[in-house]
């Protein structure tokens, strides 16, 4: 058999959703880091956390990553988008480029994608479990609530979040995400 | 729920079914620590470009492909598997993907057996339980047709039969680009193929409630899905659902032994070479009717699988069997002619008979009577009705 025939294929690379991944987890992690400043549960979800603790979220195996962390004074950090060298508690993987396309692009809510075991979660659940929550939250200020309801399990209620008050904190969550 | 008294079941594969299953395996192959695959596939799969597809899932990857071999004939032969386990060492793969129906799978894994045993005799492991050694990771991809081995523990190669436990796939992925439909003929086949198993793995006598549990979801699939399937041959949730049920069925029927219309399709199919599973199409309800007719058993879950709960629950329990057998028969009537009614419609010679029954007695081990092979035939060559 002439194995030439049949050459070897190099995994190639999906540049431009990689580079959407990338913006997008860059502003989620700015914009946690903004929120847990503003917003009453995202704060007390972080409070619960440890201080110092650090986690990842990420596209496997090669990355784009993002990082957020505790300081020890307990404020949340975006700590870049590179693991390397980084004592992280929580790593959270998705499997794949193409499933995080689905997750970033609205297709398949987080939780959905957690339901379907797309994601890899190295550390504590219940953590894991906060920041979707977290998550959540985060981008019901961050995106308008055609899109929202997509990617979030349940869009919260006035009761639980008023327009006067997301539409106040969306703003401020927004000029600290680009700004501070 | 009766507790059966013992009951064995296995199932070695992690099934990933649904959106975007093909850019799993690069991950899942990590999970086994093997990097680089080699792809075994036909024509009819790189003819749908679907080859192109699998290559762009492996992007973004550490999974290099060792190669695509993409040339498989309908039939397997034991020199093709050596020639592959050439380009399998010569390239340095560590594990083989079978993208394809019957043969793909059958020449995947004598591929797998000879590289792993580090044999190139493949005909000593012919057989059962020849195989001792764990094989290579394994990933089996469906498609739209299945001859209902491929998932199993069972390479059929030059028509000889290797049979290990070790030969059932590590992963299948079913993904909704791959299950689409290619032509009627291949859906019907692959689905009354799997109807067929897992009607017959769920009405062995002894009650083994795992195997039940994925007959019955196949046998449901089957009945949901089917007419809309061959109706629109690009409906890809039907599609993808009747592969969910060809590899449920696959799996269930390597668990259980040959029933009576297996083995008499068989047969039947070894001397006129016509396709076994619409072989099985048009002897299933003439099977299901001789049962009835002699009062074996047949369970009455298979009405709760194909009806549902309410249906079920209205239905006394002696005629569960008999309504399940209008349900199925009212099934193959909505296909609109995709399956013939009786066997004289294939035009199958009626003297092939005596010798199919001949084959499908020995062949079930003398299990089967060659007269209750014959009666079946009989009455599928003419259309007759048991009942």
């Amino acid at each position: 058999m002439n194995i030439n025939k049949y050459p070897e294929i190099k995994p190639g690379v999906k540049y431009i959703k990689k580079i959407y991944i990338a913006v997008m987890l860059f502003i989620v992690g700015r914009a946690m880091q903004a929120a847990s400043r503003i917003d009453k549960t995202i704060k007390k979800e972080f409070e619960d956390l440890p201080d110092g603790f650090t986690f990842s979220l990420g596209i496997l195996p090669n990355g784009p990553y993002m990082i957020v962390g505790k300081n020890e004074k307990g404020k949340v950090k975006y700590m870049g988008w590179n693991p390397a060298g980084k004592k992280l508690d929580l790593k959270m993987g998705i499997k794949n480029m193409e499933v995080a396309f689905l997750v970033f692009s609205f297709q398949e809510s987080t939780t959905v994608a957690f339901a379907h075991d797309r994601f890899i979660v190295d550390g504590d659940l219940t953590n894991a479990l906060a920041i979707v929550r977290v998550l959540d939250l985060v981008e019901v200020y961050l995106l308008p609530k055609i899109i929202t309801k997509l990617a979030v399990k349940r869009y919260p209620k006035w009761s639980e979040l008023s327009p006067v008050r997301k539409h106040i904190n969306r703003i401020l969550i927004y000029v600290r995400t680009f700004t501070v | 729920m009766q507790t059966p008294e013992y009951f064995e079941f296995l199932n070695q594969a992690k099934i990933i079914s649904g959106k975007k299953a093909l850019e799993h395996i690069p991950i899942e192959l990590d999970g086994f620590n093997s990097r680089k695959p080699l792809v075994v596939t036909s024509k009819a799969v790189s003819g749908a470009k679907l080859d192109r597809v699998l290559a762009k899932a492996f992007y973004d990857s550490n999974t290099i492909i060792g190669g695509i071999f993409d040339e498989v004939p309908e039939h397997s032969s034991f020199s093709l598997a050596k020639e592959l386990s050439i380009l399998f060492k010569g390239r340095g793969c560590d594990s083989i993907i079978a993208f394809g129906g019957g043969s793909v799978a059958d020449v995947a894994k004598g591929v797998n057996i000879m590289v792993s045993e580090k044999n190139e005799d493949l005909l000593s492991f012919i057989g059962e339980g020849k195989v001792k050694t764990r094989l290579k990771p394994f990933v089996y991809i469906p498609v739209s047709y299945s001859d209902g081995t491929e998932m199993t523990n069972v390479a059929c190669i030059d028509h000889r039969i290797i049979k290990s436990d070790f030969l059932y796939p590590d992963i299948i992925a079913m993904d909704p680009r791959a299950t689409k439909g290619c032509c009627r003929e291949c859906v019907v086949s692959t689905a009354m193929t799997a109807l067929t198993h897992a009607i017959e793995a769920s009405s062995v006598a002894h009650y083994n409630p795992v195997s039940d549990t994925y007959a019955h979801s196949a046998i449901q699939f089957i009945y949901e899905n089917l007419a809309k399937g061959v109706k629109s041959l690009g409906n890809a949730r039907a599609g993808l659902a009747l592969a969910n049920a060809a590899v449920m069925a696959g799996i269930t029927f390597a668990n259980a032994p040959a029933g009576l219309i297996h083995t008499i399709a068989d047969a039947l199919s070894s001397i006129t070479g016509h396709n076994r599973g619409t072989m099985m199409g048009v002897l299933l309800p003439f099977g299901l009717e001789y049962k009835i007719s002699k009062k074996l058993e047949i369970r009455g879950e298979l009405l709760l699988a194909l009806a549902g709960l309410d249906e079920y629950v209205k239905t006394p329990e002696k005629e569960m069997a008999v309504r399940s057998l209008g349900l199925i028969k009212n099934l193959i009537k909505s296909l609109k002619g995709a399956l013939p009614e009786k066997l004289s419609d294939m035009k199958i010679p009626e003297y092939h008979l005596n010798e199919a029954a001949k084959i499908a007695f020995n062949a079930s081990g003398k299990k089967y009577k060659e007269q209750v092979c014959l009666d079946v035939l009989q009455h599928a060559y003419e259309g007759k009705s048991f009942i």
